[in-house]
């Protein structure tokens, strides 16, 4: 569904490059946790992903991004809008701004795109229904709160029905109950077979959340690999990423795991078998 | 989150049985009959019928507030007019040494009902429709979707804006900046609270480009709307009534 070919890319004005020779691909129905430092290029891998690198920054750019067979460097922004959505990390700054309610939040960019207004209606109450938003429809979008206004912000991207839907740390400006009301909501989208890559620094909702996790350290890709091994890889700690604390209490009990588990069920079994081993 | 709006819903005919594009056509042309029309009875007519429209849409009070307004104004235009219009020869009556015209009284009394009148008409519009409304209105007849965004999201995003402005100075104040004291001191203590704000304005701007950028907002090609216009029955003789009526007061008042 994504495949990323030796993307190099620097914005404009600098040398430095924000992406280096990244490589990468991700299956339809995947959820990819993209985990990294700030600064190591995660945002930009998001941009590019969207075609906003290099269709709105320009600077310099190599090598070949394709997302649901469409080539991002050859396509519009808004011919992408169709197959690739992106969540922004301040859900006020990814609003309209001219719309009164939630509803015709959620219909501005099939408005944008010509959409008749009875796909519109039916989009919108499927979209509402699976993110939970229904009751929301004719609130005020800026009278929502954090959680609320993410989701009417996801609802707004996948109302064009996009391929692969990405998310620039959607969880990063909201409270403990806003950041779950946003996994909860991933997840379900995980359930109906959405492609999605999530740009995160939370690591245990990642590992819950994510089928792998790629981690960038300095613009470059380290690994691409399931939760378990990344979080058991040995330089794990050199990348400058959180570990969860599930993973953390493995390592203590079982140092030379090469793989560990990243979630609480997971630990558990694992830690059971362990002591059943060494008995 | 307010809205930059005088609009406020409700369950009347203005609001909501005539279309927006209907009232914008009759505060135009309610506009150019309060230049044109040569009488002040013809004047007084125009002010009973906007009452007449801002009653019916029971905002009369909140107009009167905005008319209450331009009291001063008015107030001003008759005493320099009264006193100092280049027309002024018939004494009206005198205060002393301060000479009262009957001329300049006139004219301001000219000026004045169109400024009453234009304010009347304008609230017609704006405290019984919302700025979306009207914008879509005009989208939907022509106008560029980037104008109508424009227009419509400036009234929305400068309370968003204000608000971040307040969070900015909040933060800048719990860390002991004091903007309490004189005008110097205040404006001295404002200067640092300028960078954050137009910094943190510029990024937001950046973002919601981006995110306009993704939901095909520049995409060429005709726009469609979730919602149908629900226009009056009539609607089109009305609008053709208001010009035509313009077009006579015009006539007269060139005329007369």
């Amino acid at each position: 569904m994504i495949s990323v070919n030796g993307l190099t890319y620097h914005y404009p004005n600098t040398q430095q490059p924000a992406l280096q020779q990244i490589s990468l691909a991700v299956r339809h129905g995947e959820t990819l946790g993209v985990l990294g430092a700030n600064g190591s290029g995660k945002s930009t891998l998001c941009y590019a992903l969207m075609g906003l690198v290099p269709h709105f920054y320009k600077g310099g750019y190599t090598g070949q991004v394709t997302v649901d067979r469409i080539s991002v460097a050859n396509s519009h922004l808004g011919e992408m809008a169709q197959h690739a959505g992106l969540v922004f990390q301040n859900p006020i700054n990814q609003f309209s701004g001219a719309k009164l309610t939630v509803e015709d939040e959620i219909a501005f960019g099939m408005e944008n795109l010509g959409f008749a207004p009875s796909v519109m209606r039916e989009r919108i109450e499927w979209v509402s229904e699976m993110l939970r938003i229904t009751q929301l429809l004719q609130r005020n979008p800026y009278q929502l709160s954090g959680g609320q206004m993410q989701r009417v912000a996801i609802a707004s991207v996948l109302a064009l029905r996009p391929q692969v839907l990405i998310l620039d740390e959607p969880t990063s400006q909201l409270d403990p109950l806003g950041t779950s009301e946003v996994f909860e909501a991933l997840r379900s989208l995980r359930r109906e077979g959405m492609t999605t890559v999530i740009v995160e620094h939370k690591a245990e909702l990642l590992a819950e959340s994510c089928d792998r996790l790629c981690v960038l350290k300095d613009a470059e890709v380290q690994i691409v690999d399931s939760p378990n091994v990344v979080f058991g890889h040995p330089d794990v700690q050199q990348w400058g990423i959180e570990i969860p604390r599930y993973s953390q209490v493995f390592k203590a009990f079982v140092p030379t795991a090469a793989d560990v588990p990243a979630t609480l069920p997971d630990t558990v079994e694992r830690l059971e078998n362990y002591v059943a081993d060494h008995d | 989150m307010k809205t930059l709006s005088l609009y406020r819903p409700r369950d009347t005919f203005i609001h909501n049985g005539l279309d927006p594009f209907t009232k914008l056509i009759y505060l135009i042309c309610s506009m150019i009959s309060a230049f044109f029309i040569p009488t002040f009875s013809g004047a007084l007519g125009l002010l009973v019928i906007n009452l007449v429209l801002l009653a019916w849409a029971k905002e009369m009070k909140r107009a009167l507030k905005t008319l209450t307004g331009s009291l001063l104004l008015l107030v001003t235009i008759f005493v320099i007019q009264g006193l100092f219009h280049p027309g002024n020869h018939t004494l009206l009556f005198a205060l002393g040494p301060v000479h009262v015209y009957r001329e300049g009284v006139v004219f301001a009394l000219t000026i004045s009902f169109r400024v009453v009148n234009i304010i009347a008409a304008s609230s017609v519009l704006i405290l019984t429709t919302s700025p979306a409304a009207i914008m879509e209105a005009c989208v939907r007849r022509g106008l560029s979707p980037k104008i109508g965004y424009v227009i419509t999201a400036i009234l929305q995003m400068i309370p968003v804006m204000m608000d971040s402005a307040s969070t900015i100075r909040e933060a800048q104040q719990s860390r002991g900046m004091s903007l309490e004291g004189g005008l110097w001191h205040r404006m001295r203590a404002f200067l640092p609270l300028l960078g954050p704000i137009v910094l943190s304005s510029f990024l937001s701007i950046q973002d919601r480009a981006m995110a306009l950028e993704v939901r095909g907002f520049s995409v060429p090609g005709k726009r469609s709307f979730l919602h149908d216009e629900t226009v009056l029955r009539g609607s089109l003789g009305l609008r053709i009534v208001f010009i035509a009526t313009t077009l006579c007061i015009l006539v007269w008042g060139i005329l007369a």
